[in-house]
């Protein structure tokens, strides 16, 4: 008998693809919430997000038999949300140009965390992150938001993308490398926008 | 330049990390599984009562992509350069015996119409082939 959720998960996704609807519904439903949280986080609309999260699920549906199982649902799920929220946006979703975000800062959109209380600059910070992630390119960006914003280990990065370990790695270190300096670079336009 | 050190990812990862638990879960939305569901059933049906016919153009479509691959593949053999002709520089062939002349037709014609004949015959033969049904018909 299953015990963990994963494995519980697991089990419906047998049954799912054995062409079980009542499984993979059940699966839907306990994936849906965290799938349309994630969704939110960068949309920002919420009838983008359910539409998204609907096409997700659609595409799932279509793509269960060439899943392999190698990662956990939530992973599978969470790469097919990527994609489709990448392909929604097209050719903008590949690259924010960097300027705009430098724009943005130079304007003092993005005021530091000492400026307002402590949970305006908390918010602040994150919308800048965000605006840093869209900034980057594509392969690094989808690294980044599985590693950190589904939980996925290098190896489950690796099984899911079809990529080796090494590349993970690799990709993830210039992804954190551009971040950084892309924050240094906005620090220093608030600099003297002071 | 400075260089970058472990800690600086570090910071970026403490970041990414705060961001990441900053994402909340809202509450499950019924209307929109129950709409995802009606379509992924939809699709289900559709799949389950698709008949083995539509897949024919999908067949015709390969089996004429098969074809036209084969032909691409056979065409540079069929075009390939074969050995150059000898050009022919005399419509007759250099051993033929020459013909014979007038003086030579007179006096066949002296001998009678079975030497003229023959002596046209031997003419012919050197310009039609021997297989040639001119040389098989009999004469009025």
């Amino acid at each position: 008998m299953s015990s963990s959720p994963v494995d519980h998960q697991a089990d419906l996704l047998a049954l799912a693809r054995a062409g079980d609807l009542a499984a993979f519904s059940q699966l839907m439903e306990e994936l849906q919430p965290r799938l349309l949280g994630q969704a939110l986080a960068f949309c920002s609309d919420s009838q983008r997000a359910q539409d998204l999260v609907q096409e997700t699920m659609i595409a799932a549906w279509k793509s269960l038999p060439r899943f392999d199982g190698s990662c956990r649902v939530f992973t599978w799920l969470y790469v097919i949300l990527l994609r489709q929220h990448q392909r929604a946006l097209g050719w903008f979703s590949r690259r924010l140009p960097l300027a705009t975000l430098e724009q943005q800062a130079a304007a003092q959109r993005f005021e530091p965390a000492t400026s307002g209380g402590p949970e305006e600059g908390g918010v602040a910070e994150a919308e800048l992150l965000r605006a840093m992630l869209t900034a980057l390119p594509a392969r690094h960006r989808e690294v980044v938001r599985l590693r950190f914003y589904a939980d996925a280990s290098e190896t489950e990065i690796a099984a899911v993308l079809g990529i080796p370990p090494g590349t993970v790695k690799s990709r993830l270190h210039s992804a954190l490398t551009k971040l950084r300096r892309m924050k240094e670079k906005v620090n220093r336009l608030r600099g003297a926008a002071h | 330049m400075s260089t970058p050190t472990p800690d600086d990812d570090q910071s970026m990862r403490d970041a990414l990390q705060r961001d990441a638990a900053r994402v909340s879960e809202p509450a499950f939305d019924a209307a929109l599984h129950y709409e995802t569901m009606r379509r992924v059933r939809a699709l289900a049906e559709t799949k389950s009562a698709t008949p083995r016919w539509h897949l024919a153009p999908t067949l015709t479509a390969a089996a004429a992509v098969v074809a036209l691959s084969a032909l691409i593949a056979l065409w540079p053999h069929s075009s390939a350069p074969t050995k150059p002709r000898e050009v022919v520089t005399s419509l007759a062939p250099r051993t033929a015996a020459p013909r014979a002349s007038l003086l030579a037709y007179q006096a066949a014609a002296n001998d009678g119409d079975a030497a003229l004949l023959a002596l046209l015959d031997r003419d012919a033969s050197t310009l039609l082939p021997a297989s040639s049904p001119l040389f098989n018909a009999t004469l009025p």
